[in-house]
């Protein structure tokens, strides 16, 4: 298992240098498993105080919102979960109680199929006053053992897993594994002051904000790695002492959350279906493994050498991109 | 480094603790476990007179009982320490002749002779007394009497075989015994530090078992003041004074303190201590200290011999004598107060220790470097002298050699928190990134490296053209500036500790300053510090450093307001104030003001008065004037005899004169403001705001309070009326500002806006309000001229630079939009290639193609799909048309 850890942003930048684009993936020829559905679950847990109850029912509906209308996820996958399940309601499906989310969550893990994805976003307070890490529910709390054995029946799907709250990062180990991505808001169950995590992380996921390599997505990574860098700039700009540390682990350096987008599948499966369309994709990706194989080279040249070289496989990049842009428009989630 | 990281912890068991040093941890050893002085023995006898400084009743008891009835050893040690406690040791001696040679009479005796110099004699009575039931405390001063007198450490050796004596038969076991163990172990840190926490411990024991044992409770104080812990110094000395008011000792190490750590008690312990012994060399050589720092070099000389009446080899007033020869420049007389002292302190650097302190506090820090240097050559294993040589070579930029140096003195004395913060910071800063302009070094920690440059390169150089010009003097070197992102590294590096309430040291060639994030957002302008320190600079430069601390600081803020309309702080209500009410120093006295406040702010207050000064001799006799005073000072002329010879005024003259000019010049001010002087909570005389302002504002605070906007701004604006320089927070235009506001007038609130922001160097957020203002009104020229002193007063708000940039592109301002632009990328935003898209797309516009096109493959190496920016590099490489 290995770790992205906050100290590691000149990692993830590196990562970001190799990083395959959404639309090179999309040009590959789209495997079975490619067209699988994407569920979404958010759960938002006892706030303590109205600020943060609405705070986190925002952000909520923010991400109901955007899975359903920017990535094209059906309405009936994606379930909300919140203290007080009258609120707004139609949207919010159920109340955060364990017994629920051990439903909800049983029934999606156990059906998942090996191509289908499963995303948890957790928006609630975290504790370890007795040791064990507990997120704070209505009614008998959650610890990560407990999600773990929920989330145990999905052993071949994709599942991202975001604890955005405080004293999350023993999330980290209890949820790792293939095909596993676990974001935490904290790197210990130590780190237990409320979070700034969630609200950078479900803007940089719901707005554009997050797109820092301009593909017209936002991966994971992007959405981790912009949150991360908004948390440190709160800390560093007061001149205050960090209180929370971001976590990723994801079993690959970073890689799997670099191309998990919360865009269904079956939107690029439509993109790519158009032959004039993947044609030119493919002719694009072919550029852009040009360009991935000179990112690899690049510790060994200057920065005028390398900038020298990137230029023409950029303005060829470019040019087929203004292809691309000539044929019918592609379905952009 | 390690070895360091490791010592800290031990450190924090005997000097840490209080807000000195409030970078580390808090004490473990709290004074909470030191007993308290109990009550002392039957309250009318002489011991308990004594014991409560009643030294003329003491004396008087002590000799009616040994007249007596009461002809005991006790009283007559009363006697004699009594005596010598007032100055009168000759008298002491005369006074209890009849018990010389007793073993318990042997040390007051023994003090008595070394206050007169009779050292042999003195050794005698130790050892005398090492008969008697203080045996081994007598022991123990007698070796160090040995070591002082040049036994240097064989003394230490025999004393160390002393203790490990002890040791074998099973330790100390009275108060008296652990009090000599403590005095034994303070002394040999010298040979191992950590016996300096085994000083610590039997100091801690002796009191336990005789809490009414001062002297031990002094050391005890003592040794906190070298360690520069000053809290526990201080709680240690004012118990002793709680007991004890006349308490010589403990007087003379608060005097020191106080001079340390720049607190003030409501009376002077220098004067109640010349009160107690009129005569003490230690009394007069801290008196004559003082009258160094205040520049009176002759005063100095007759006040430290005052101190040589009783004992005419006292080193102390002989270093004294030699350190205001050198600064008078009388080298001869300087050598031979220094050989004078050398005869009494032989083998040691505590001369050179000395005078390398007062070198530093005169801002002659090569001096000090020279100082320290002769010091470690007269005694290597001195860790004041190392330290003091590692810590001013750090100020004259000798970065590598101080840090060597700093790591010998701390392998000597880990104890010191100056000398273990400085190499703390010196590891912390060490990842500094060094940036050169044509005159400076501009060093900067690395995530902040990129943003100051681009603002504090060309400020400096901007200082640089100016004031070398003004002043028709040039640096002999490259002038390093150090900034700091941490207020309390910027104070260590100053000073040693954290705590320093300035916001910029000079060096001289090395200028230490704040960095805009090290204080909350309108608390300072950095540019303004940048521009001050640099005229220390030029004014030290230009005087070898001899320029008195009242003209160096006057100067430095009188360019400040001459650089810019906003900076230098202008004229406030409390300068007016406390200069009506008599509170401040007249011009020839104003160095006091300085360095030796009578109160809290009296010190800023100088600061603006000396500025005005200057601005009016610039008025009277241009640049030509001052230059001439410069250069006198150079050459050891003094302030009286310069401003006669250069001014035509004396004393009085010059002092009248000034007053004259001030009143006229703020003539709507002075009738504005009264200063009322009442006395404070604690005793000290504070000065209040009375008169017409005062009304003004708070008639408009009580119409605030309700809401009555109307009568808000009437009374407001009487209020700026009156005093119309004054912009700072509580002013009257901050109160248009909210009165306008709250009644939506923006052409009201733009104009007070404007005001503040004209007047007040700070004020950042009020920049950004007006800006918007501004914006809105279509003034897209005042708007940039707003976020610029904005960006300016702190470069690091993005949205500050963003907004900026935009403004300044729509002007075509290319070198404004370019630099903010840039300060953007240097910010490291989220969106990293959207700020390289941009910055390219302003070189592109100002037609700097081929600095657009790198930024603009920069920003495609970090998103190579980024349709912008790819359009943008098409357009570069297909025409020379800008896009």
């Amino acid at each position: 298992m290995s770790k992205v850890r906050n100290a590691g942003r000149r990692m993830t930048r590196a990562i970001g240098l190799v990083a395959l684009t959404l639309l090179a993936v999309a040009a590959r020829p789209l495997r079975a498993q490619d067209a699988g559905a994407t569920y979404l679950v958010v759960i938002a847990g006892v706030s303590g105080e109205p600020r943060i109850g609405t705070e986190w029912h925002g952000m909520a509906m923010a991400l109901a919102t955007a899975a359903t209308q920017r990535f094209g996820i059906p309405s009936a996958r994606v379930i909300v979960l919140e203290q007080d399940s009258t609120r707004d309601a139609g949207r919010v499906q159920g109340r955060s109680s364990k017994v629920t989310i051990e439903r909800v969550l049983g029934g999606i893990a156990r059906t998942l199929t090996v191509a289908d994805r499963l995303v948890v976003i957790v928006l609630a307070h975290g504790s370890s006053l007795t040791g064990e890490t507990r997120v704070n529910l209505p009614g008998p709390d959650m610890t990560p053992a407990d999600f773990a054995r929920v989330l145990a029946p999905a052993t071949a799907p994709t599942i991202a897993f975001i604890q955005t709250g405080s004293a999350s990062g023993e999330f980290a180990t209890a949820l790792a594994g293939p095909r596993r991505i676990v974001i935490t808001a904290t790197k210990s169950a130590r780190e237990q002051n409320e979070t700034l995590f969630p609200g950078p992380f479900v803007r940089a996921l719901t707005t554009d904000a997050g797109d820092t390599d301009k593909d017209g997505r936002v991966s994971l990574l992007e959405a981790f790695t912009y949150a991360q860098h908004e948390v440190e700039q709160v800390f560093t700009k007061g001149s205050l002492l960090p209180t929370e540390h971001p976590l990723l682990v994801d079993g690959a350096e970073g890689g799997r959350a670099r191309t998990f987008h919360l865009a269904s599948t079956a939107s690029l499966a439509a993109a790519a279906s158009s032959p004039a369309t993947a044609a030119a994709l493919t002719a694009r990706a072919e550029v852009q493994a040009r360009i991935d194989a000179l990112r690899a080279r690049r510790s060994t040249l200057s920065e005028d050498a390398y900038l020298q070289a990137l230029e023409p496989l950029i303005v060829e990049l470019a040019e087929r991109t203004r292809a691309l842009r000539a044929t019918p428009p592609v379905v952009k989630p | 480094m390690s070895a360091r990281r490791c010592r800290v912890r031990q450190l924090l068991s005997l000097v840490c603790g209080g807000a000195a040093l409030s970078v580390l941890a808090p004490a473990l050893l709290a004074q909470a476990a030191r007993p308290a002085i109990a009550s002392t023995p039957g309250s009318g006898s002489p011991a308990a007179l004594y014991q409560r400084g009643m030294y003329d009743q003491a004396i008087a008891a002590a000799e009616q009982a040994l007249n007596g009835a009461a002809a005991t050893p006790a009283n007559a040690v009363v006697l004699v320490r009594a005596l010598v406690d007032v100055g009168k040791p000759a008298e002491a001696l005369q006074r209890a002749a009849k018990w010389r040679g007793h073993p318990e009479v042997s040390p007051a005796f023994a003090r008595a002779f070394e206050m007169l110099g009779k050292l042999d004699d003195a050794d005698e009575a130790w050892s005398a007394a090492a008969r008697g039931i203080d045996s081994l405390y007598a022991r123990v001063e007698r070796l160090r009497l040995q070591r002082d007198r040049g036994g240097a450490d064989s003394a230490l050796v025999r004393m160390n075989r002393l203790l490990v004596a002890v040791d074998a038969r099973g330790g100390a076991r009275t108060a008296s015994e652990f009090h000599a163990m403590a005095a034994a172990s303070r002394l040999l840190g010298r040979l191992d530090a950590q016996r300096y926490k085994d000083a610590l411990r039997w100091y801690d024991r002796a009191l336990v078992l005789d809490a009414t044992r001062l002297d031990a409770r002094v050391e005890l104080g003592e040794m906190f003041l070298e360690k520069f812990n000053f809290a526990d110094a201080r709680t240690t000395l004012q118990q002793i004074l709680a007991v004890n008011p006349r308490q010589p000792r403990a007087l003379a190490a608060l005097v020191r303190l106080n001079a340390l750590d720049g607190q003030r008690t409501p009376r002077d312990p220098l004067l109640q201590l010349l009160s107690v012994n009129p005569a003490g060399a230690d009394a007069h050589a801290l008196a004559a200290r003082r009258l160094i720092d205040a520049e009176q070099y002759d005063a100095a000389v007759v006040e430290a011999r005052k101190g040589l009446v009783t004992d005419s080899t006292a080193p102390g007033p002989w270093v004294a004598i030699a350190a205001a020869r050198w600064l008078a420049l009388d080298t001869a007389g300087h050598r031979a107060a220094l050989e004078r002292a050398h005869r009494r302190l032989i083998g040691s650097a505590s001369a050179e220790v000395e005078l390398a302190e007062v070198s530093a506090r005169n801002r002659l820090y090569g001096d000090a470097v020279k100082f320290a240097r002769a010091g470690v050559a007269r005694d290597a294993r001195d860790a004041r002298a190392q330290a003091l040589l590692g810590i001013n070579l750090l100020r004259i930029g000798q970065v590598t050699t101080a840090r060597s140096t700093l790591e010998r003195a701390f392998a000597l004395d880990p104890f010191d928190v100056w000398v273990k913060n400085t190499l703390d910071l010196l590891d912390a800063y060490a990842k500094a990134r060094t940036m050169p302009t044509d005159h400076f070094d501009l060093v900067v920690e690395p995530g902040d490296a990129d943003v100051m440059s681009l603002y504090a390169g060309p400020l400096a150089e901007e200082a640089y053209a100016a004031l070398t010009t003004r002043y028709g003097f040039k640096p002999s070197e490259r002038v390093r500036v150090e900034f700091y992102r941490s207020h309390a590294d910027f104070s260590v590096r100053a000073v040693g500790l954290a705590g320093l309430g300035a916001l910029g040291v000079a060096f001289g060639n090395v200028l230490v300053v704040d960095e805009p994030p090290a204080r909350d957002r309108g608390e300072f302008n950095w540019g303004s510090v940048l521009w001050h320190e640099f005229a220390h600079t030029i004014t030290l430069g230009a005087t070898d450093n001899r320029v008195p601390r009242w003209v160096s600081e006057g100067l430095s803020v009188h360019e400040e307001r001459r650089a810019r309309r906003e900076w230098g702080g202008g004229v406030t209500p409390m300068l007016i104030a406390a200069y009506s009410a008599n509170r401040l120093q007249p011009v020839s006295r104003l160095n006091d003001g300085f360095v030796h406040p009578r109160y809290g702010q009296e010190v800023i207050l100088s600061y603006g008065l000396a500025a005005y000064v200057f601005e009016m001799l610039e008025e009277q006799k241009g640049m030509a004037g001052i230059r001439a005073l410069l250069n006198g000072y150079r050459v050891g002329q003094r302030t009286p005899q310069l401003m006669q010879q250069v001014y035509g005024l004396d004393s009085a003259a010059l002092d009248r004169t000034f007053d004259r000019w001030f009143r006229t010049k703020f003539a709507r001010e002075f009738a504005a403001v009264r200063g009322e002087v009442r006395t404070g909570a604690d005793g000290e005389p504070i000065t209040e705001l009375a008169g017409p302002l005062r009304d003004a504002l708070t008639a408009a605070a009580t119409a605030m309070q309700q809401k009555q906007w109307p009568q808000v701004v009437a009374a407001a604006q009487r209020a700026v009326t009156l005093f119309p320089e004054w912009a700072e927070p509580g002013s009257g235009y901050h109160f248009l500002v909210a009165a306008h506001t709250a009644l939506r007038n923006t052409t009201g609130a733009r104009g007070a806006l404007a005001a503040i922001t004209a007047r007040n160097g700070d004020a950042v957020d009020e920049n950004i309000t007006l800006a918007g203002l501004l914006e809105a009104s279509r003034d897209s020229a005042g708007a940039i001229a707003a976020l610029g002193r904005a960006a300016l007063a702190d470069p690091f708000d993005a949205k500050v630079q963003a907004r900026l940039a935009e403004l300044t592109f729509a002007r075509r301002d290319w070198p404004a939009a370019i630099r903010a632009r840039r300060t953007v990328v240097a910010l490291g935003p989220t969106d990293r290639a959207d700020a390289l898209y941009r910055l390219a797309q302003t070189l592109a516009a100002s037609g700097d193609r081929t600095a657009a096109r790198r930024e603009v493959l920069r920003a495609l190496d970090l998103a190579p799909n980024f349709e912008a920016a790819q359009d943008l590099l098409l357009s570069l490489r297909a025409s020379g048309k800008t896009p």
